[in-house]
């Protein structure tokens, strides 16, 4: 017995000192989500507005274009549990926060990141966030998440060719795609994909808006929830049964809180193909777009929120 | 708990270091060891369920006991059955009610009748198929008095849900496990390190072959309608090297894991793809199986002794039986009736006991003829597994029509060259341990060790390296 567990030590020792090495390695690289919990740690007190959201907000808002201090949170695939756990860590030092933007996209009621063919993000959650919520063990560590493959090019663009790790600009927006996609064609892709006929996340989901609700309104701030626009491929293709359940449970938000707003850009014909990465995502012209029209209704509330001020003094 | 899961990683070496530092001076505390790492193994997946195997264990250890005391043949008899009803009823509940409501409906709707079937809400136990043929099989030894009942509950509980076994076989039989259960066990190097090595050569066949098969099998399946034939051929192969290596894999780390507690456990596949027929081929598949029903379904409905026309009879009993074992759809049934198609030349014929050893025993090449009936009986194979793995006859269909169509002799829209050269490899690697019980068990066993240990490592290297997306194993839903 002792013969093998001195045979296995020595035979496993090379391979676990080169996963410890990787593992530092790996965790030494530069990443959005490090990036973004470091910036909220330093500057989360002088927020006013903090975007939150999947990867339709990390595209599709560029707060260079956001009146007064503001910071885009959102991370490609990020659900609203995880948007949640976010503003729940930061709430204490969000001592500015005038808005939560955050969008209601088709899929939002009924997936969870977890859940998703994207769940080996978690990770970054645990590692560069440091949330640990996750139970999995494998979601603390870098190498036993992704493929060896994969981690060995990540090691090599970021240690040997010296290229860029974080692909976000210092407020927080997505630097946009050199590569455009078919547009058409992704649109009726990501309407498939998005499709979920699995309704059993809905009332979780539900309650994490209620709570985000909660979180802003003792803050004292808003909630604004928007569905951002797609190309027609996408929208002409999707369940009606989900996307009308979502809208009517936005409604229902609405008219229960009074910090709460939302604006459907889904059908918005302002936004012309020139616009779109692909079928469901902005481009650089098309974020500063849709960022603008956010601002715009921001500004709205302000003065809406102003107004009921004053006649409250009055 | 999955076999290529971090928590195994992390469970096995606890269970191994309790087993064989805490509990290795008495065999009853090794026992109770086992039984409850098997139960906690099993509870990982679903709690619930464990109730459902502690009763089925019940229930078996129990009918055994009092079949032994039966004072009369009757009594012996319906407690025999009184077993086989309990388990073939649960069986039925929670595999196949659903399927016999759907095509009873299905069968009233032909006649005008429309009703909507009353299904059942219910997941499917993990591993029930498995440990109630187990159970089963140990039931009717005793009523055929082949062996004694066990009376120690704890070794007859450990018979049946050993965890390594327990959720996808092999399909273990008293006669040969029991035994090993009740026997002291003592460390023993060489089948520690054999076992060591039959989980590495198990992971690399899930990890690489059957994980990265997987994902253009399921991408080309599910979308059939919009690839061409030659795609759809290619979906096909993946399928076939999915299927194998995933489950050939799972019994390889199930067997790897036994040796590292001391127990042999049954041999379950033995290279079926170097099959020069298909009756070949079936005593190289799920071995477990196909002798679980060749002993107990085969033989006792008259085997090959009654004539021409029973064998036929009985064989298509047998692939139609062993298809619905695999689930609650036609496609299984379809499948098991296409194989009894395929096999029934060579019962008729008398040929299908021809090749009972392995293709070119102790030479490196087959000849042109093996060579030849190799290729045929895979191409067989291959066909069957289309139905198998289709949703449903119409699927399986359409797949096999858009094979023989024109476009088969287009280029596919889908060429992961990186997935071929791997099964080219792993074939190769294949026919050279083709002799041995797993492909690797002798690869560079009389090389230096630096040799050995480079080998070793760069299995290792390639399942970290080559890690397709997770997969379940195939047969957890059976």
């Amino acid at each position: 017995m002792k013969k093998i567990l001195k045979k296995i030590a020595i035979f496993l020792l090379p391979i676990i000192v080169l996963a410890l090495v990787f593992e530092v390695l790996l965790r030494r690289i530069p990443n959005e989500y490090a990036y973004k919990r470091h910036y909220m740690e330093q500057h989360a007190d002088s927020i006013e507005t903090l975007f939150l959201g999947s990867s339709h907000a990390y595209l599709g808002i560029n707060p260079a274009f956001i009146s007064g201090n503001s910071f885009n949170a959102a991370i490609s695939s990020q659900s609203i549990d995880y948007d949640l756990e976010i503003l729940k860590k930061f709430a204490p030092q969000l001592t500015h926060l005038k808005h939560v933007v955050l969008p209601i996209s088709y899929f939002t009621l009924f997936t969870n990141l977890s859940e998703a063919s994207e769940s080996w993000r978690v990770k970054y959650y645990m590692l560069y966030f440091q949330l640990h919520s996750s139970k999995r063990p494998t979601d603390y560590t870098e190498i036993l998440t992704g493929s060896l493959e994969l981690n060995i090019k990540r090691l090599i663009l970021y240690y040997l060719l010296k290229r860029e790790s974080v692909g976000c600009t210092a407020l927080g927006w997505q630097i946009p795609f050199q590569k455009m996609q078919d547009v058409a064609a992704t649109g009726l892709e990501g309407a498939k994909k998005h499709t979920n006929k699995n309704r059993a996340l809905y009332e979780t989901q539900k309650a994490i808006l209620n709570e985000i609700i909660s979180i802003a309104k003792q803050k004292n701030a808003t909630v604004l929830f928007y569905t951002p626009p797609a190309y027609p491929t996408y929208y002409n293709h999707l369940d009606t049964a989900q996307l009308s359940l979502t809208l009517r449970t936005i409604d229902q938000l609405v008219s229960n809180n009074d910090n709460v707003y939302y604006h459907n850009f889904l059908r918005d014909s302002s936004f012309t193909i020139q616009d779109f990465y692909d079928g469901d995502h902005m481009n650089g012209p098309g974020a500063e777009i849709l960022s603008k029209k956010i601002d715009t209704l921001l500004r709205d509330i302000d003065a809406v929120k102003l107004q009921q001020q004053v006649n409250v003094s009055r | 708990m999955l076999f290529n899961s971090i928590n195994f990683v992390i469970f096995l070496p606890i269970v191994l270091a309790l087993y064989w530092f805490v509990t290795n001076k008495s065999l009853k505390l090794q026992n109770a060891l086992l039984l409850v790492s098997s139960y906690f193994f099993y509870a990982c997946w679903d709690y619930r369920f464990l109730f459902l195997l502690i009763f089925s264990t019940l229930l078996d250890y129990f009918t055994g006991l009092k079949m032994a005391e039966a004072r009369t043949p009757a009594i012996k008899k319906s407690w025999f059955w009184l077993s086989v009803c309990i388990n073939l009823g649960f069986l039925g509940v929670f595999k196949y009610f659903n399927f016999f409501a759907a095509s009873f409906a299905q069968a009233l709707s032909l006649v005008g009748l429309h009703t909507s079937p009353w299904v059942l809400h219910i997941v499917l136990p993990v591993g029930i198929s498995f440990y109630t043929f187990h159970g089963l099989s140990y039931v009717i030894d005793i009523y055929k008095d082949r062996i004694k009942p066990e009376k120690d509950f704890v070794t007859y509980s450990v018979f049946v849900s050993f965890f390594p076994l327990l959720v996808a076989g092999p399909i273990e039989r008293a006669t040969h496990l029991l035994p090993q259960i009740k026997r002291e066990r003592h460390f023993n190097y060489s089948q520690a390190i054999d076992g060591l090595k039959q989980i590495l050569w198990g992971m690399f066949k899930k990890v690489v072959i059957a994980d990265n098969c997987a994902y253009y099998a399921n991408m080309i399946f599910n979308n059939a309608g919009d690839y061409s034939g030659s795609t759809h051929v290619i979906g096909a192969l993946f399928f076939t090297f999915q299927i194998y290596c995933d489950f050939s894999g799972y019994s390889d780390i199930a067997l790897g894991t036994a040796k590292l507690f001391g127990i042999d456990l049954l041999r379950n596949f033995a290279y079926p793809y170097f099959s020069r027929d298909i009756a070949e081929f079936w005593r190289r598949w799920h071995i477990s199986l196909s002798s679980w029903f060749r002993d107990y379904l085969y033989i006792p409905l008259g085997g090959s002794k009654g004539g021409t026309w029973m064998r036929v009879r009985n064989t298509f009993i047998i692939f139609l039986v062993s298809g619905f074992w695999h689930g609650a759809n036609w496609t299984f049934i379809v499948w098991g009736g296409l194989n009894a198609l395929f096999i029934l030349p060579l019962i008729i014929s008398k040929n299908n006991r021809n090749h009972l050893e392995i293709v070119a025993q102790g030479r490196t090449w087959p000849t042109m003829r093996e060579a030849i009936n190799m290729v045929l009986t895979f191409a067989l194979a291959n066909l069957a597994w289309i139905v198998f793995r289709s949703e449903n006859i119409g699927q399986a269909w359409d797949f096999i029509a858009k094979i023989f169509s024109r476009s088969l002799f287009t280029v596919p829209e889908v060429m992961p060259v990186k997935i071929f050269v791997l099964i080219f490899i792993f074939m190769v690697i294949e026919w050279m341990g083709r002799e041995e019980q797993y492909a690797i068990a002798r690869l560079a066993i009389r090389r230096p060790r630096l040799v050995r240990w480079s080998v070793y490592y760069a299995i290792i290297f390639c399942i970290f390296y080559f890690a397709g997306t997770d997969q379940q194993f195939i047969y957890f839903q059976f």
